[in-house]
């Protein structure tokens, strides 16, 4: 269960509202998402395939419920920048696509690969000059993914009744 | 009176009036908030939206990112030779980059002045400029940070720094009742950070100003060599596009839309080609984070997020500042895939955190791009590329000193280091390209200067090109401050401003 928080008043980890994927009240109207070259599906999947293989562990698979608002939320936040970046983003996981599988002797794309295998990919990846775009697009999955109260509290933050962290 | 949101506004936007300040960030709001006060007629036009504190006080950091942040936080400067790309922020909504700082205050140090006594701008002496620091501090309620207020990771920096000979010092803040939840850069959950759309932008509403945001200025309109209105687009088309057609007049012109884009306004207007200065002179203050693993629970978030710092090193170029950041943003540092991942961000409440900024020589350039986004490329200059080891031999071996177990260099693929690794790698082979780099203060493209050859604007911020049109924002400053620049811009857009303040555009 997520942590109880003041969900009016949290700055930190999603609200109960958000994770039920209701709209965020924040300001965020639809007259906000920028409506040219929004985020490619193919390029999400490729991003959700590799959060799979990033916050698996072997006591535990990614949980359901993580990875979809995961799907949900990081249109929201990639669909925000600007073109070049939008571009930048789509450069890195095409490369984290195709190379990753690659350096394994394995079939792009990394999206198709079982869990375990996704998993060998990018580690060799990481070890690879390939790394930066490997780093960035991870970087950006962590950015949204422990904002999930449970991602977060699984990681020992500890949020208070007043949506401190202790 | 409040914020008329340009999105709302049906079809095109024409007024007129006798001021226009073009953005609402440190530099814009400051003057809007002055020239209204004297009388004058303003309207400050900006291209973000308009977040009220309170909503942003709400948000996650991700969100922050999504509604506040210009490109959601991926702006980029190109590294050209051995440069690192570096990540540049910036803010896009009413308050600009303001409303994202961690409100640190600097007054320009004497020495910086020095070198812009020596460029000729010979008024620009502590002396002089105290009276505007004086109104700004009050104004922004600039205060010390108390040591209970540091966190346990910049107090663990301290200790190190003490056993390594050199101490930290308090900075200052525009705060007014921090409690320390360390998430300035998202959004003050109790406001307070006096950042300009809680301190300035309101003062100019209360004395008459109108602020309209989502209004996309393109280009200054002249008559002959005089300003006389901007021109551009509402972003109230679908989805926030570019819809119905801007047009302000005005007798007299205020540019405050950072360093990254008064300078291509300027260049679209086709305004200060004769200097060859527009968009060139950047200055980034190139920024790395050392962090540290400690045996003990840090929980760095606890605390101010900026507190502290060192100018120890400043021979070298090295500021040391203190920083934390969200576990969120913590935990999109950790390397590894599945369990090795999962395993260190397990350790997050364990990392300490120091930061080390780079006074820098001007090396970048600022280009206008595909779209509305500006090309930024940057040059590190070789002094500056030479301090970079050094800063992260310091910080690492301050962390050591102060018991840390493992140290982790802002460079792309590398493991953290035990203290004997740390102790034996050579930083000077590192390539500048590996580095993890980010900067909030760019400044320098807009240049303020003695004579119309090598500067864009003079030392009342008027530009040599155009009577009537004025730019205050961090583009003006001549040379790198070295310090984070949010107090000195504000203090020189006062300056600015009475001295606009002064005169009525006729």
């Amino acid at each position: 269960m997520p942590p109880e928080v003041d969900a009016e008043a949290h700055p930190l980890v999603a609200t109960p509202s958000i994770l039920a994927g209701k709209r965020n009240r924040l300001p965020g109207p639809a007259g906000e998402r920028r409506p040219t070259g929004a985020f490619p599906p193919r390029s999400l999947e490729t991003m959700l395939a590799m959060a799979e293989a990033v916050f698996s562990t072997s006591e535990r698979p990614l949980p359901a419920d993580r990875l979809e608002y995961l799907r949900r939320e990081l249109p929201d936040l990639l669909n925000r920048a600007a073109p070049r970046g939008r571009l930048m983003f789509r450069l890195g996981t095409f490369a984290i696509s195709t190379i990753a599988p690659l350096l394994i002797g394995r079939l792009p794309p990394l999206r198709r690969l079982p869990l375990d295998v996704r998993i060998r990919a990018l580690r060799k990846m990481e070890a690879s000059p390939f790394v930066a775009a490997l780093i960035a697009v991870r970087a950006v999955l962590c950015l949204v993914y422990y904002e999930h109260p449970d991602a977060a509290a699984e990681i020992g933050v500890r949020v208070g009744p007043n949506g401190r962290l202790g | 009176m409040n914020v008329v949101h340009g999105r709302d506004h049906a079809g095109d936007l024409e007024v007129s009036t006798e001021v226009v300040v073009v953005g609402s960030g440190a530099g814009g709001a400051v003057v809007a908030a002055t020239l209204a006060e004297a009388g004058m007629d303003v309207i400050v036009l900006e291209e973000g939206g308009h977040v009220r504190p309170e909503e942003h006080a709400r948000m996650r950091p991700s969100e922050s990112l999504r509604h506040m942040w210009r490109d959601a936080g991926f702006t980029l400067a190109f590294g050209v030779g051995r440069s690192p790309m570096i990540n540049v922020m910036m803010g896009r909504c009413i308050g600009g980059s303001s409303a994202l700082t961690g409100g640190v205050c600097f007054r320009v140090p004497e020495y910086v002045l020095g070198d812009w006594r020596a460029l000729g701008l010979t008024d620009f002496t502590p002396e002089h400029l105290e009276p505007y620091y004086a109104e700004v501090e009050e104004n922004v309620h600039v205060e010390d940070v108390p040591l209970s207020a540091r966190s346990r990771s910049t107090q663990l920096f301290g200790e190190g720094a003490e056993k390594m000979g050199f101490s930290l010092e308090s900075m200052r803040r525009n705060t007014n009742g921090c409690v320390g939840w360390a998430t300035c850069n998202f959004g003050c959950p109790e406001r307070a950070k006096m950042s300009v759309d809680i301190s300035y932008i309101p003062r100019a509403m209360k004395a008459g100003a109108a602020v309209y945001s989502d209004c996309l200025v393109e280009r200054v309109t002249t008559n002959g060599r005089r300003a006389v209105g901007v021109s551009g687009r509402v972003l109230n088309g679908p989805n926030g596009a570019p819809g119905g057609r801007l047009t302000v007049r005005a007798k007299r012109v205020v540019l405050a839309c950072g360093a990254m884009f008064t300078p291509l306004v300027l260049k679209a207007s086709g305004i200060g080609k004769g200097s060859g200065q527009v968009g060139k002179n950047l200055t980034l203050h190139p920024a790395f984070r050392i962090m540290a693993r400690f045996e003990e629970r840090v929980a760095g978030w606890n605390g101010a997020l900026q507190s502290a710092y060192s100018s120890a090193f400043e021979p070298d170029g090295i500021q040391l500042n203190s920083v934390f950041v969200p576990p969120a943003i913590l935990a999109a540092t950790q390397p590894g895939i599945a369990d090795d991942h999962v395993r260190r961000a397990k350790t997050l409440e364990h990392l300490a955190i120091f930061g080390a900024n780079l006074h820098d020589e001007a090396g970048g350039v600022v280009r206008r791009g595909l779209g509305r986004e500006p090309f930024v490329t940057y040059r590190m200059a070789k002094k500056d590329a030479a301090a970079v080891p050094k800063a992260l031999r310091i910080a690492g071996e301050t962390f050591l000193a102060a018991g840390a177990k493992e140290v982790f260099l802002p460079v792309l693929g590398l493991e953290g280091f035990s203290p004997d690794e740390f102790r034996k790698i050579d930083l000077e082979k590192i390539s500048p390209k590996r580095l993890e780099c980010t900067s909030q203060h760019p400044l320098g493209t807009c240049r303020m200067g003695v004579d119309a050859s090598s500067s864009v604007v003079d030392d009342r911020g008027q530009t040599w090109d155009v009577e009537e049109l004025y730019v205050t924002d961090g583009s003006t400053v001549p040379t790198s401050l070295g310090v984070n620049p949010q107090l000195a811009i504000m203090t020189l857009a006062t300056r600015f401003a009475q001295r606009m303040a002064d005169r009525r555009p006729s």
